[in-house]
């Protein structure tokens, strides 16, 4: 069991061992523009939470760096199910802030339709797939994701990210045990607060699964160790659990300022495309936001009634022209 | 082939399925060299291997939920849960998860998984491998629940059941497997159709699944006594089939309603609200339900808890002389 920290990024960037640098030029740069642009759109989110015009609201940007170095560890055709923390993980899928910004606001444009809670976006092509409301039940379902690609011999994985309480549930120890018996390759991420007994780590070691501790304020880290994780898993290593130690108060700041500090010193940000950046999130929030004001549309009672069956029963049909007339009982 | 018990029905069509589309698996416990407790999947590990027969974890939670997983990533994953009495531990990813991935990703993603439950009473299982719950199941927007109640239909359904693009419970009658004998030929039986499998102008007799040969034994006694039983074989719970069910009471009136579950908050029940709903004009008695009690399945008195075809012919006598 690594019981030692993972750990990439020092307080000071000259001190970084550039040898655990696994990701490129263009990578990092990507990395800090994901915690810089969850931060705006968590900042924005905060505020219209307050403006009374979201209604349900957990910050993703204290989990970025998870998230962010989950995301980018990740290839084509691995599948992650997150945490309803995870804006950071769909921002860097591919996920467009004004389809974030719809789900938030259950706007007409909402891609889920209204139908989720926010915060609990789905991006079928990024292969990052709507939590549920059930917390574990991610662990599950990345095992049997990653079962299938067993099965079919897809060289993939199945990530879950999740948070301590989903450990104390039945959904995980289930979809953990499943995964140590069938040897599945699927990597689960929990963000803890290091200060859980049992640690997330013990309950991995019972299981016999690889287990890995890293610094949660560091994306670097973070990607890493899923990059380790994911190569033991595709070589027929089974399973693994990392427990990401996340700060109690507050890493936003933290784990940007520490990637920032690096990017810079390696010449790849400085001052002037922090700013330039930050405005191109400022004006992508805005115009999204205007959009989704202007956007007149109503939501069509296929909203509510489609979905439930591939087709609508008699039942949804006769429910869907009863609430459309307008004296239903 | 002609003469086919439930089992041996149920076991042909998971192989002529498995070879007509290599997306379906087979999970569950014991699912593979032991062929199923039941024998329903015997045979399949041989003819398809350990990548399409999976023997998992005693550990319903977990079947389920690698199923819904199987399903996201497009596979068609048959369930067998051991006994219906056994599905509890992998009921929240039923109703949470199974049911609702299509709907919370707005039709993103499905989940057609095929949940095998072998259930009921009658086998002397006692307490814990008895139980009738398919109301549950019922209840749940986004599953269809079938339960067949001969072979022909267990196959007939399976087919549509794995083809189709929804979840499924599959209530398969434990006390009919060896019974239930019929054609498994290669039709589909869609899902949301009843069959009428006696005609009769006096009394609507309506049964599904375990007590559909009660009820046909029922209709024979009632015949005896002059009274004619129209006998509705709902196969499909949900969706139910309106129409057949009003057609018949349109020309009886008269209904009796028979489940082997437990009465209160039973499927049972949903039928009555339904009749008392639309087909009020048309009932010349009230609507008795012959169900299972408000108990557990005692082992010793599992008799005393089933329903017969006794007491199912004095209900309709009952019914047709108010």
């Amino acid at each position: 069991m690594a019981r030692q920290l993972l750990s990439v990024l020092g307080a000071d960037p000259k001190a970084t061992d550039v040898g655990k640098v696994l990701l490129d030029d263009a990578q990092l740069r990507a990395l800090y523009e994901t915690l810089t642009l969850t931060r705006v759109v968590d900042a924005t989110c905060a505020r219209l939470h307050a403006e009374g015009r979201i209604g349900f609201f957990v910050p993703s940007a204290p989990a970025a760096a998870v998230s962010a170095g989950v995301a980018i560890a990740l290839h084509d055709g691995d599948w992650l199910f997150p945490s309803f923390r995870d804006a950071g993980a769909y921002l860097a899928r591919g996920g467009r802030i004004d389809d974030f910004l719809a789900q938030m606001l259950s706007a007409p444009s909402d891609p889920l339709g209204g139908r989720q809670l926010p915060g609990h976006g789905s991006l079928p092509d990024g292969r990052f797939v709507a939590p549920s409301g059930v917390a574990g039940a991610q662990v599950q379902h990345a095992a049997g994701v990653a079962m299938a690609m067993q099965l079919r011999g897809a060289a993939n994985i199945a990530v879950a990210i999740f948070g301590p309480s989903a450990v104390e549930q039945g959904a995980f120890h289930t979809g953990l045990n499943a995964a140590v018996r069938h040897g599945v390759p699927a990597v689960f991420v929990c963000r803890s607060l290091g200060s859980e007994s049992p640690t997330v780590l013990q309950r991995g070691a019972g299981y016999g699964v690889e287990t890995q501790l890293v610094d949660g304020g560091d994306c670097l880290a973070v990607a890493n160790a899923v990059e380790a994780a994911r190569a033991l898993a595709l070589d027929g290593g089974g399973a693994t659990i990392i427990e990401a130690v996340v700060d109690q108060v507050d890493d936003t700041q933290d784990a940007a300022g520490r990637l920032r500090a690096f990017v810079e010193y390696r010449g790849l940000w400085d001052a002037e495309r922090e700013e330039a950046f930050l405005r191109r999130c400022h004006d992508r929030v805005l115009d999204a936001l205007e959009a989704i004001d202007a956007d007149e549309a109503t939501p069509p009672s296929a909203a509510l009634f489609d979905d439930v069956w591939a087709e609508r029963p008699w039942m949804l049909q006769e429910q869907a022209s009863r609430l459309e007339e307008p004296d239903h009982e | 082939m002609s003469d086919r018990t439930i089992v041996q029905g149920v076991n042909a069509t998971l192989h002529s399925e498995m070879q007509r589309d290599d997306r379906v698996v087979v999970l569950g416990e014991d699912v593979g060299s032991l062929g199923g407790i039941f024998g329903a999947t015997e045979g399949l590990l041989e003819a398809f291997g350990p990548r399409r027969v999976i023997d998992t974890a005693s550990s319903e939670g977990g079947i389920v939920g690698l199923a819904v997983g199987l399903a996201l990533y497009g596979l068609r994953p048959v369930v067998e849960v051991q006994s219906a009495d056994f599905v509890w531990s992998g009921f929240e990813q039923l109703v949470s998860e199974m049911a609702k991935l299509r709907y919370r990703s707005n039709g993103q993603y499905s989940c057609p998984v095929v949940l095998r439950v072998p259930y009921g009473a009658g086998v002397r299982g006692g307490i814990y491998q008895s139980q009738s719950p398919e109301a549950h199941f019922c209840h749940v927007p986004g599953i269809n629940v079938v339960a067949p109640a001969d072979s022909a239909d267990a196959s007939g359904l399976l087919r549509a059941a794995l083809r189709g693009d929804d979840p499924v419970v599959f209530l398969e009658p434990k006390r009919l497997y060896r019974e239930g004998r019929g054609d498994s030929g290669d039709d589909v039986v869609e899902i949301g159709q009843a069959r009428l499998r006696r005609e009769g102008s006096d009394v609507t007799l309506v049964a599904y699944g375990s007590t559909v040969p009660a009820a046909m034994g029922a209709a024979e006694v009632a015949a005896g006594r002059g009274i004619q039983a129209d006998v509705l074989d709902l196969r499909t719970l949900v969706p139910l089939d309106i129409a057949a069910l009003l057609r018949s009471i349109a020309k009886t009136g008269r209904a009796v309603l028979v489940s082997e579950a437990s009465r209160t908050g039973g499927y049972a029940a949903e039928i009555g609200a339904t009749l008392a709903e639309r087909a009020i004009l048309h009932l010349e008695a009230p609507v008795e339900r012959v169900t299972g009690l408000d108990t557990p399945i005692p082992y010793a008195h599992e008799d005393k808890y089933l329903v017969d075809a006794q007491q199912i012919a004095a209900a309709i006598e009952r019914v047709a002389n108010f």
